[in-house]
């Protein structure tokens, strides 16, 4: 029995020591025959892209300066701001409920530029009832009457705040501490929306301001006197929540723009480009393209179009060309996950169509094209002209891996 | 019983794993290397018994010899040494699972699971790549296979007239390989994945011959012959190839590869077959020098008739013909055994064999020479065995590696469908 036992103990234990003290060691080497796995290849394909303009609605609502004045033809008479008193309302109700207890309201706008001068911009409250009276994203130059507001009144005009060291910003401010202006201000405490119409009147001055979309919002203070149940007084102030601001740019007439370029920004051009994939059906099956992969199309050298930025999406439905420089209500959709970078470097914008490209050539998107358009960002009245790709120059060269 | 699941688990994880060899990358690769110790340790195929005085647990002819129904495992280490780059590779991998039921010591049937072939090899080569402006970087590739082909056997031994034992057996070949191909050019990694599936079923007939003597010396023949009998086919699934962003070897979403997966094709699919013919018959005679030490002579060849295509194998060929001839020598475990010595099996043997390629007129020579013993325990067939052997294999410059392996085997044995007498 103890003999039996010491044989299977030791052809137990035998294996599984083995077992154990096996290491695995993998290391490659090498063979004369193998070739590699990837092959690299290029392909340049000339003059198969076209192009146009078309023109959509300026909105600058997500932008991040508001502007009075004239630029490149650009008109910009009118902004409009909107604060909300919906907080303040439930916070501070004793002021609302007597405005006898406010002593003033400032309206203060910042400004990057360094100025000592500001030209007359005009501020008049709007009321309309309980609800705004514009949508940043939505409300239009042409379709804007100011003279549309029976219940609006003047609040003066803006003028330059005086230094302060605490701040490295300029600033303009409104005043307003006409007790009559301020009791009609604060009567409407239905109308939660404050909304704020600034105007002016000689367009030739022109000023950039920050809006809501910026660090520096547009402010709108209260200033107020309390008396407790102790009877002293106290001053204090508070301020209301900006919730919306827009500038109303009434555009140039460009109708007589030349046919042969395409544009983009200008806060209302954009283009689509269109090209045929049939080139590109000589790729292997199974391939990659690489980062070197571009759409290079002309743009005349232009200093101040050379600072618009441009941004490229792929279009997600097919469009109908209705011709250059057409007007559009709707703006086409586009696939944002599909990274298309673009940018201009030496005279050229280069549209970056590795993803793109693959995703259409392996039917992973569908290929309508590409839509190109100014960035947010971008300075509204500065217009990028490329030459028109199926007038002049336009080339596709792509680099590709194949296995 | 969840751990010892667990447990069964994570040794066949580890275990079914294949070695690296140059041949590795041709074709199929080099079927027939797995065997149990006792076979390993005369240098033998399998076809002569090694195991004990009448019993091969690769032969199914041989298996009606056994009293008890015996389930065995081998386990394997080697060591494979790359002359030519100096390079040292090992592994480990379970050979052989073989569960043998003889049936009235007239039949028997067997069911086992082995390694076939072995597809696993990693290459790797650097060149230095120069664009149209005069700038050049350096272009690493790599190429991982890894995998193989494994065969599940069921076989059976029966009697074969007046004149000896007749085995049949199927051997169900299946198994993938994956080729994982990397290229680094500038820091960006392209990948390209690939996973082949293969399939087929060889069958094979075995024969054991009566004893029979010439002048005084008793002899017993043994014959095999295998054929393919259900074509093999390959099924070469081809993923996209992408470019690793994050370099973690992965296939990852769009927004941190390119092409991102969720934004890639279906693999391309594409189905071969008639690449893997192979037929093979192997001989063996067993000449009984005394009643314990018998010598064993074996020979054999390999052919496969099949035609490698050029898009399912790396290097567009693969070995058209096998031949080997062995010799070996046992000394059986004495029945009443009175010292050490003759406790055990003593078993040595060599093995010269010549492989060539389909497509090449390279010739593969391999020697083998091998030492073992087995030590039979208990009274129902128990046995432990080890063997080592020491290989060359050489083609021109192409191949040259030294091979040192170790085996250890465990046989369980036990009656069974006996019905036992309630005392």
């Amino acid at each position: 029995m103890r003999k039996n036992l010491l044989h299977y103990i030791f052809t137990g234990i035998v294996p599984f020591i083995f077992l154990l003290s096996c290491s695995d060691k993998n290391y490659s080497i090498t063979h004369p025959e193998f070739e590699g796995n990837f092959e690299f290849h290029s392909l340049t394909v000339d003059n198969i892209v076209s192009g146009y303009s078309y023109i959509t609605s300026p909105k600058l609502g997500d932008h991040t300066y508001l502007y009075s004045g004239s630029k490149n033809n650009y008109n910009c008479e009118f902004t409009l701001i909107d604060f909300t008193s919906y907080y303040a309302l439930n916070a501070y109700p004793e002021v609302f409920s007597d405005s006898v207890t406010v002593d003033s309201m400032i309206l203060r706008i910042y400004f990057p530029d360094s100025a000592n001068f500001i030209p007359a911009i005009f501020v008049s409250y709007l009321h309309h009832e309980i609800d705004s009276i514009f949508h940043e994203d939505k409300t239009l130059f042409p379709e804007f009457d100011p003279d549309g507001f029976p219940l609006s009144f003047g609040l003066g005009d803006f003028q330059l705040s005086e230094e302060d060291s605490n701040s490295t910003v300029n600033s303009m401010e409104v005043m307003i501490k006409d007790t009559a202006k301020i009791s009609e201000f604060l009567f409407y405490s239905e109308d939660t929306s404050k909304c704020f119409l600034l105007s002016q009147t000689e367009t030739s001055d022109f000023i950039k301001m920050y809006s809501s979309e910026s660090f520096y919002k547009p402010e709108f203070y209260i200033y107020y006197t309390l008396t407790d149940s102790s009877d002293s007084s106290y001053a204090a102030s508070f301020s209301l929540p900006i919730l919306q601001d827009v500038t109303l740019i009434d555009p140039p007439d460009f109708s007589n723009l030349p046919q042969d370029s395409i544009y983009i920004g200008g806060s209302l051009f954009e283009s689509v480009i269109q090209f045929d994939l049939d080139p590109f059906s000589g790729l292997p099956d199974q391939f990659i393209l690489n980062d070197d992969s571009y759409i290079f199309l002309n743009t005349p050298f232009d200093a101040e179009a050379g600072t618009v930025t441009v941004l490229a999406y792929s279009l997600s439905d097919s469009i109908i060309d209705l011709g250059h420089y057409f007007h559009i209500e709707e703006e086409y959709s586009v696939d944002k996950s599909v990274y298309i970078p673009a940018w201009i470097e030496n005279g050229k914008l280069k549209i970056r169509i590795q993803s793109y490209l693959q995703y259409a050539l392996t039917e992973e998107i569908e290929h309508f094209g590409i839509n190109l358009q100014g960035s947010i960002h971008n300075d509204p009245f500065s217009i990028l002209s490329i030459e028109k790709p199926d007038s002049g120059f336009s080339n596709i060269s792509i680099e590709y891996v194949d296995n | 019983m969840l751990t010892i699941k667990k447990l069964i688990i994570l040794i066949i994880f580890f275990a079914i794993c294949y070695s690296q060899s140059m041949i590795n990358s041709y074709g199929m690769g080099n079927p027939g290397l797995y065997k149990d110790v006792a076979s390993t340790g005369l240098s033998s195929s399998g076809l002569i018994p090694g195991y004990g005085r009448q019993f091969s647990l690769m032969n199914p002819s041989t298996w009606s010899s056994s009293k008890f129904s015996i389930f065995s495992s081998t386990f394997m280490g080697t060591t494979r040494y790359v002359n030519r780059e100096n390079v040292e590779n090992q592994h480990s991998n379970i050979d052989l699972v073989i569960f043998i039921v003889p049936i009235k010591q007239k039949y028997a049937i067997g069911v086992g699971f082995f390694p076939y072939a072995d597809q696993n090899v990693q290459f790797n080569r650097t060149d230095l790549m120069t664009y149209e402006n005069g700038e050049s970087s350096l272009l690493n590739q790599s190429v991982d296979y890894s995998g193989g082909l494994s065969s599940l056997r069921f076989a059976f031994g029966f009697p074969f007239g007046n004149i000896g034992l007749g085995g049949w057996g199927f051997d169900l070949l299946f198994g993938s390989t994956r080729v994982h191909k990397i290229t680094d050019l500038k820091d960006d990694f392209y990948i390209h994945d690939q996973r082949k599936l293969f399939n087929g079923i060889i069958s094979q007939f075995y024969f054991t011959s009566n004893p029979f003597f010439i002048d005084t010396q008793e002899i017993i023949l043994y014959l095999n012959l295998d054929f393919t009998m259900r074509n093999f086919s390959a099924e070469v699934q081809s993923y996209q190839p992408f470019i690793d962003v994050n370099k973690n070897g992965i296939h990852d979403v769009s927004l941190i590869d390119f092409p991102g997966i969720d934004k890639s094709p279906d693999p391309v699919i594409t189905q071969f077959r008639n690449f893997y013919n192979p037929i093979e018959f192997n001989f063996g005679v067993n000449v009984k020098y005394t009643s314990d030490i018998s010598f064993m002579y074996e020979g054999g060849i390999w052919k496969n008739t099949g035609n490698t295509p050029d898009e399912l194998f790396e290097f567009k060929d693969g070995l058209s013909k096998k031949i080997y001839l062995s010799q070996g020598l046992i000394k059986y475990a004495g029945e009443f055994p009175q010292n050490i010595i003759h406790k055990l099996h003593w078993r040595t043997g060599y093995s010269i064999s010549q492989m060539n390629f389909q497509n090449n007129s390279n010739q593969v020579d391999k020697f083998d020479v091998s030492i073992g013993m087995g030590l039979p325990f208990g009274k129902l067939g128990n046995q432990i065995d080890f063997a080592v052997t020491f290989s060359k294999i050489k083609s021109g410059n192409l191949i040259n590696e030294t091979v040192k392996s170790f085996k250890i085997g465990l046989t369980i044995g036990d009656i069974w469908f006996v019905k036992r007498r309630n005392r």
